[in-house]
């Protein structure tokens, strides 16, 4: 996996940049109707949007060249998912084209070649289950169990909170006593029961018990790094890709609430024209800027950390801590600034307010990550 | 004619780090230790000498171009020395003579009134002061009501003052006070108003130090008894200073914004926390990592749009957010320092608190005025609500 997963190349950087989120506009625009009927009829994942994804080549946006990708790194990955999250599309970027393809680059061997180029071309979709029960930061390596059973290897333990929860593999840590290992599963594996919970948003993940599951050892990723310190970094920058998205739906509700004050009329005048209103949309709106400049640095950061597991911590931890409060607040102040309508299923602030919502506690809440960044980055006294 | 000191080189030929080096060794060599970061703001007399030195050096106005006697620095260089001098604590003398009036006569000067005005700013002999506010006038400062009008005394044309300036900072330690006064009372108010140039060691000038909650004075009232002034005091045309004044944000506003002094907050709170034990009490890192991000992303912001300026574009109002965010993170911190104090936030002064000595107190009351001044963090509030969200008015 070369250092461009990162920072996306050199010189045509911008301009590749550019095209990405030109593309990504054109692409995905808000359209209510279609976010609750997706929501509604296919939890969030519409096949024929997810292979349109693939023909774009976003899913294979992260791994360099030589591993069948585009190697436009985590920069573009970010505007892809802003504009995802702006046009409320719930497909899972993130958790694939991020999470689980760059667990995948970091593995050798066939079985984990040929699930990377399936992933990449939409045919197959990779879910990893990283997180502990309670949730938190740190991937949870010792929550399923592996031994040898002769020449195969038996998993059992449970995982919760993995997405997507339509995937055909799960990518599952276990420990086997001395070491961490990475396993392929497939979803129809004996032993392996798959329970669904909804989301805020519609979207379903996954609860998943192994019990005695049985793999052949070629179902095991050969991953060229520690297993836990490969999951560390992949869950760095699927954190700040989730804040992208995040980013994306906080400014979809800013300017629906912008354009409501500026149209609804009370006591013959438009309420945007109340100063408290006022006050409170420019509070939302520094909050997404607090966001957006969170976002550039933490951007800025990963592509200068040579992979370093603090440095991209920190870059996640800074950007998501700020993502998560800003955007629950903003979701919770455009309700306010809308009135009645905005609790409203009907109205398309809600299906904002609810993927924030989503989005808010997954990969870290505010309050993981500001601990996790007040420990990385100690104040010196002067 | 000659404006101050020649530079003894070009400095935008000099590489960022080269240049910081040069910047950064002059003020540790130079600057006095013991007034580094003061509690308040410093008189005249204890920076005296520190300013001359810069003065002597042709170091006091950084932004001005060569011709006029500055240093010339273009936005990159100029951020840097602005950056060295908050990282080495050095206090700013009451700048106003570089900051505004050299601009503003640069601009809508005669050159008459730039050979008298500007050599004396350059050799920090004339200390300026801002007369803006008024008692009526804070937030609304066009409904001023000083008066300036038209009078021949003793053959010499002029104008004739009457009026009050309040807020005025440090005019008792001014030599000169730029004032907006009235000058037409009979058309809308921002187009009466005209911009003078005023001495205030005359008859008729009478100065009244304002005493603040620490006990210091930091601001005063000034008052104007028919103090007559020459024709050119006045800068630009008449009636026009509102135009005049408003021309006058340029770089100042990012100033405004930069993260040092909420960073500088942050040390002086975990000390505060250290000395009152409650440095690792989950409760209070919690809190004190929200501040951390809060100046973190202040900072993010900041470096966005300092890299406009780099760019040579032009700020948009949107920087009025980093006026807003810098100033009220500095008072919740003021605010958590204040509560892990306990007692000893309560007590005035330097307070010993385990062998060390803070003033909590004080640190708390400095956060108060900006959220007040340079355009109340309310009135910014409108202009972003108005010129960024494009919000309607009725």
């Amino acid at each position: 996996m070369s250092m461009d997963v990162m920072h996306g190349g050199a010189d045509t950087a911008d301009e590749m940049l550019r095209m990405i989120a030109s593309a990504a506009e054109a692409f995905a625009q808000p359209d209510a109707d279609r976010s609750r009927r997706s929501r509604d009829d296919q939890q969030g994942f519409d096949p024929a949007v997810w292979e349109a994804m693939a023909q774009q080549g976003w899913l294979a946006i992260m791994p360099d060249e030589e591993q069948g990708g585009l190697g436009l790194g985590l920069p573009a990955a970010a505007a892809i998912a802003e504009r995802l999250g702006y046009s409320a599309y719930f497909e899972p970027f993130v958790d694939v084209a991020v999470m689980s393809i760059y667990c995948l680059s970091l593995c050798n061997g066939e079985t984990a070649e040929i699930l990377r180029r399936q992933v990449m071309a939409g045919e197959q979709l990779a879910a990893v289950a990283w997180q502990a029960e309670a949730g938190g930061l740190e991937p949870a390596i010792q929550t399923i169990q592996a031994r040898r059973a002769g020449d195969k290897w038996q998993l059992s333990g449970n995982c919760r909170h993995v997405a997507p929860a339509q995937a055909t593999t799960f990518i599952v840590a276990a420990h086997d006593g001395e070491g961490v290992r990475l396993f392929a599963i497939g979803r129809d594996t004996g032993g392996l029961t798959v329970d669904v919970e909804a989301g805020a948003d519609g979207v379903n993940r996954a609860k998943l018990a192994l019990a005695d599951l049985l793999l052949p050892s070629s179902a095991e990723l050969d991953c060229e790094i520690p297993v836990s310190v490969a999951l560390d970094q992949a869950v760095s920058l699927a954190t700040v890709v989730c804040a992208a998205e995040m980013l994306g739906a906080m400014r979809r509700a800013l300017d629906l609430t912008v354009e409501y004050l500026g149209v609804r009329k009370q006591f013959g005048r438009r309420i945007g024209s109340f100063q408290v209103l006022q006050h409170r949309a420019v509070d939302m709106w520094m909050q997404k800027e607090l966001t957006a400049s969170a976002l550039r640095v933490a951007l800025a950061q990963a592509a200068n950390s040579d992979a370093d597991a603090t440095a991209l911590q920190r870059a996640a931890s800074s950007v998501k801590a700020r993502a998560s409060q800003a955007g629950r607040h903003l979701a919770g102040q455009a309700i306010q600034l809308h009135g009645a309508i905005g609790i409203t299923d009907e109205y398309e602030l809600g299906i904002y307010v609810n993927r924030i919502l989503a989005l808010a506690s997954r990969f870290g809440t505010a309050t993981e990550h500001r601990r996790r960044f007040g420990q990385l980055v100690p104040v010196q006294e002067r | 004619m000659r404006f101050g000191v020649e530079q003894e080189r070009d400095w935008n030929a000099l590489g960022d780090e080269a240049f910081r080096a040069i910047v950064r060794g002059e003020f540790e060599r130079h600057y006095p230790g013991e007034l580094r970061y003061p509690a308040h703001r410093l008189r005249w007399g204890q920076l005296r000498e520190w300013v001359m030195h810069t003065a002597a050096k042709g170091w006091i106005a950084p932004a001005w171009p060569r011709e006029f006697g500055g240093m010339g620095l273009g936005p990159a260089k100029l951020l840097i020395f602005l950056e060295e001098q908050e990282r080495w604590g050095i206090a700013r003398y009451q700048d106003h003579g570089v900051l505004m009036i050299g601009p503003l006569l640069m601009r809508y000067g005669t050159p008459a009134q730039r050979e008298r005005y500007l050599p004396p700013i350059l050799a920090a002999q004339h200390i300026w002061c801002q007369g803006y506010s008024e008692p009526e006038a804070g937030s609304d400062l066009a409904s001023l009501r000083t008066t300036a009008v038209r009078r021949s005394v003793n053959g010499r044309e002029g104008f004739v003052i009457n009026g009050q300036k309040i807020w005025t900072t440090m005019a008792h330690d001014s030599t000169h006070i730029f004032v907006l006064a009235r000058t037409d009372p009979n058309v809308k108010k921002q187009q009466g108003i005209s911009f003078f140039l005023v001495e205030l060691d005359q008859p008729g000038i009478r100065v009244r130090p304002i005493r603040d909650l620490t006990g210091h004075e930091e601001f005063a009232e000034v008052f104007f008894d028919e103090v007559f002034v020459e024709q050119d005091s006045l800068v630009g045309e008449l009636n026009q200073g509102w135009t005049v004044a408003k021309s006058l944000l340029g770089f100042e506003r990012i100033s405004l914004g930069s993260p040092k002094f909420c960073e500088y907050g942050l040390q002086q709170l975990v000390q505060v926390a250290r000395l009152a034990g409650v440095n690792s009490d989950p409760a209070f890192l919690d809190r004190l990592a929200e501040l951390q991000l809060d100046v973190a992303h202040l900072g993010d912001a900041y470096l966005g749009f300092a890299e406009t300026l780099i760019r040579g574009q032009a700020l948009g109002p949107e920087v009025s957010l980093l006026k807003i965010w810098s100033t009220e993170t500095f008072q919740r911190i003021a605010d958590l320092a204040m509560e892990v104090a306990g007692p000893f936030g309560g007590l005035t002064g330097p307070v010993e608190m385990s062998n060390e000595h803070v003033d909590v107190l004080a640190f708390w009351h400095k956060a108060r005025p900006a959220t007040i001044y340079g355009g109340s963090n309310e009135i910014q509030r409108n202009i972003l609500a108005r010129q960024v969200l494009n919000l309607p008015s009725e």
